[in-house]
């Protein structure tokens, strides 16, 4: 009897590696447990108050590696609704195979190992893995949500401290509920745990990215608000009111354009300065001529459609407007600015120079000429007939007059793709006579020129009208400062323009 | 079907007087009076001290032939058409040059000059 009595302990757990295990009240149920075991009854659930008592008053050693916690107090009732199930079935092996496990003090395994607890779930990684067999026990069906569930027909307890059966039991976790999981659970947890933390980063961008445009946003309705008040874009309406749908688009692909060659400025400085090697500045200076390049493309596409707004500059600012030749810059000046910041120059490439400059201003008034002459045709068209008479009152005759004119003028055309041709090949011939570092410093000066051209119309479409209030004694300095004040506030607002 | 021959024998007689004009001068310029571009071209030879040979084919017989032609022959080279056509067309030492783009171009990169002097259109 003290026999069973152990054994049946060891059956309990086999987990036992002290002695004393049961106080009183356990030791009633176990009276009764072995009665099941021997006689094979299924223990009902009436058993359910003492099963309270069991769990509560468990040994805290009930575990076969006694270095985990145990954390299985709810599951009792399963992992004994189970045992008594299984015990049912087995208990003619069991009474037969508890003497010979009589020997055996933490390897309790039952004979036959038939019932063998599956319990998947995470590794012994978290050390609360193994939840002692009990707990294996207690997760009978290999895929546990943690729900307590009457094991299957034939669960299986293993006792694992073998090496054989090791694999079959993996321990499992539990959550902070206590609920028990399996692997895939557990897996599928992490990846949701993973994801939220994806999802929450992302937001964290996306909203950063919304503060920045709101921003951002602010600035340039600041500038915009800024700019109208200095009658800049009023100005370029005029009296023609509405531009072209054309016009109005390559404004704004011009826009883009200016901020793009801002970009390819400080590429190039940041080239210049870190002194790079000719071939890797050789591809920034190449990429600045290209970016060029697509500016004279741009022009030559509206110029189909809208010559006039090429040649009026509404699309630039009002004093490079001012001084335009044809739509756009007169290269043999564009060559006089630079030539000063190529030093030194050899004497061939001063000769170079000299004659590039000469042809340019050969075509240009080659060029002059011709749209001069276009100029005529259109003023002798226009006043062919009387001035004195009111020709559109004959609308036959004005039409007539209207075919003429636009025939003569539709060379217009033409004269702006051929003044822009030029400037692009003199960009390029530029580029053939110098050398790397030299191009990379004449595009600079370009930039900057324009830059600075732009930045003076701004100052001065703010100057102060009225000198009088400055006070006259101190005009000069005043007007100065003013203007050098409003300058600095007008530069971060044309720096990027 | 006859005047489509008699359409390749214009092609073709109009080919051989372009040939035959072209040949005959250092520097030919085929133009139309009205074109403003052609007078472009026409300024900048003459600034440069060259005495082109002018057709203005709105003044010539055979004009459409020959413009067609100037046409065919231009083809090769993306020129672009102005409202009187493909003129203004230069021939420098009876071979063709091109067009206004392609003289412009010539002249910046610094080869009209030389072409020109090889012609004899220039001395010094």
């Amino acid at each position: 009897m003290a026999n069973e009595r152990t054994l049946v302990c060891g059956v309990q757990g086999s987990f036992h590696t002290s002695t004393k295990f049961f106080d009183e009240a356990e030791s009633d149920y176990f009276g009764e447990l072995e009665e099941a075991l021997i006689h094979g009854d299924p223990i009902t659930s009436s058993h359910g108050p003492k099963k309270g008592i069991v769990e509560t008053a468990r040994p805290p050693t009930l575990e076969i590696f006694p270095s985990w916690p145990m954390r299985h107090q709810h599951h009792q009732h399963p992992t004994v609704e189970q045992r008594k199930s299984e015990q049912s079935v087995e208990s003619s092996e069991e009474s037969g195979s508890v003497k010979d496990t009589a020997n055996t003090t933490s390897t309790g395994v039952i004979a036959g190992a038939q019932s063998q607890v599956q319990c998947r779930g995470r590794g012994a990684t978290e050390g609360e893995a193994q939840k002692g067999l009990v707990v294996i026990m207690a997760n009978g069906a290999p895929q546990r949500t943690g729900a307590q569930q009457p094991p299957p027909s034939a669960p299986q307890i293993q006792y694992d401290n073998s090496h054989t059966e090791k694999k079959k039991i993996i321990a499992g976790s539990t959550r902070k509920d206590g609920k028990l999981l399996d692997a895939k659970t557990l897996r599928r947890l992490a990846q949701n745990r993973e994801a939220a933390r994806k999802s929450r980063l992302r937001k964290k961008a996306y909203v950063q990215q919304l503060e920045t445009s709101r921003i951002r946003l602010q600035q340039l309705e600041h500038d915009l608000q800024r700019a109208r008040t200095q009658g800049m874009l009023l100005a370029g309406c005029g009296a023609s009111g509405e531009m072209s749908s054309g016009a109005a688009m390559f404004n704004m692909d011009y826009t883009n354009w200016l901020e793009e060659e801002g970009r390819h400025v400080s590429d190039l400085r940041a080239g210049l300065d870190a002194h790079l090697i000719d071939n890797n500045l050789s591809s920034i200076v190449d990429d600045f001529i290209t970016h060029y390049d697509t500016l004279f493309h741009l022009k030559a596409r509206l110029a189909q459609t809208d010559a006039f707004h090429l040649l009026t500059g509404l699309w630039t600012s009002p004093a490079e407007r001012c001084f335009m030749w044809m739509g756009g810059f007169r290269p043999s000046d564009l060559i006089k600015i630079v030539t000063p910041h190529l030093d030194p120059l050899t004497e061939q490439q001063v000769i170079r120079l000299c004659s590039l400059q000469q042809s340019s201003q050969q075509a240009e008034e080659a060029l002059w000429q011709g749209f001069d002459q276009l100029h005529q045709f259109l003023s002798a068209t226009l006043s062919s007939e009387p001035l004195s008479t009111d020709v559109g009152a004959d609308v036959s005759n004005y039409a007539g007059l209207m075919d003429i004119a636009i025939e003569k003028i539709s060379s217009l055309e033409n004269f702006v793709r051929q003044a822009d041709h030029l400037r692009r090949q003199t960009l390029h011939q530029l580029r053939e006579i110098l050398t790397t570092r030299q191009a990379a410093r004449c595009l600079l000066a370009i930039g900057e020129y324009y830059r600075r051209l732009r930045a003076l119309s701004s100052v001065w479409a703010t100057r102060p009208r009225d000198r009088a209030l400055i006070g006259n004694e101190t005009a000069s300095p005043n007007t100065v400062t003013d203007l050098q004040t409003i300058q600095q506030s007008q530069y971060a607002h044309y720096s990027a323009f | 079907m006859r005047m489509v021959e008699d359409d390749r024998e214009g092609l073709i007689m109009a080919y051989e007087r372009i040939t035959r004009m072209a040949s005959n001068n250092a520097v030919v310029v085929f133009s139309v009076s009205t074109c403003c571009m052609c007078h472009v071209v026409k300024r900048l030879l003459l600034g440069l001290g060259v005495g082109p040979t002018v057709y203005e084919l709105d003044q010539e017989r055979g004009g459409r032939e020959i413009q067609a032609v100037l046409s065919q022959l231009l083809s090769a080279s993306p020129v672009m058409s102005g409202p009187h056509g493909v003129v203004p067309v230069v021939f420098i030492g009876g071979k063709l040059l091109g067009g206004v783009d392609k003289v412009m171009s010539c002249h910046i990169n610094g080869s009209l000059v030389p072409l020109l002097k090889q012609a004899g259109a220039l001395w010094l």
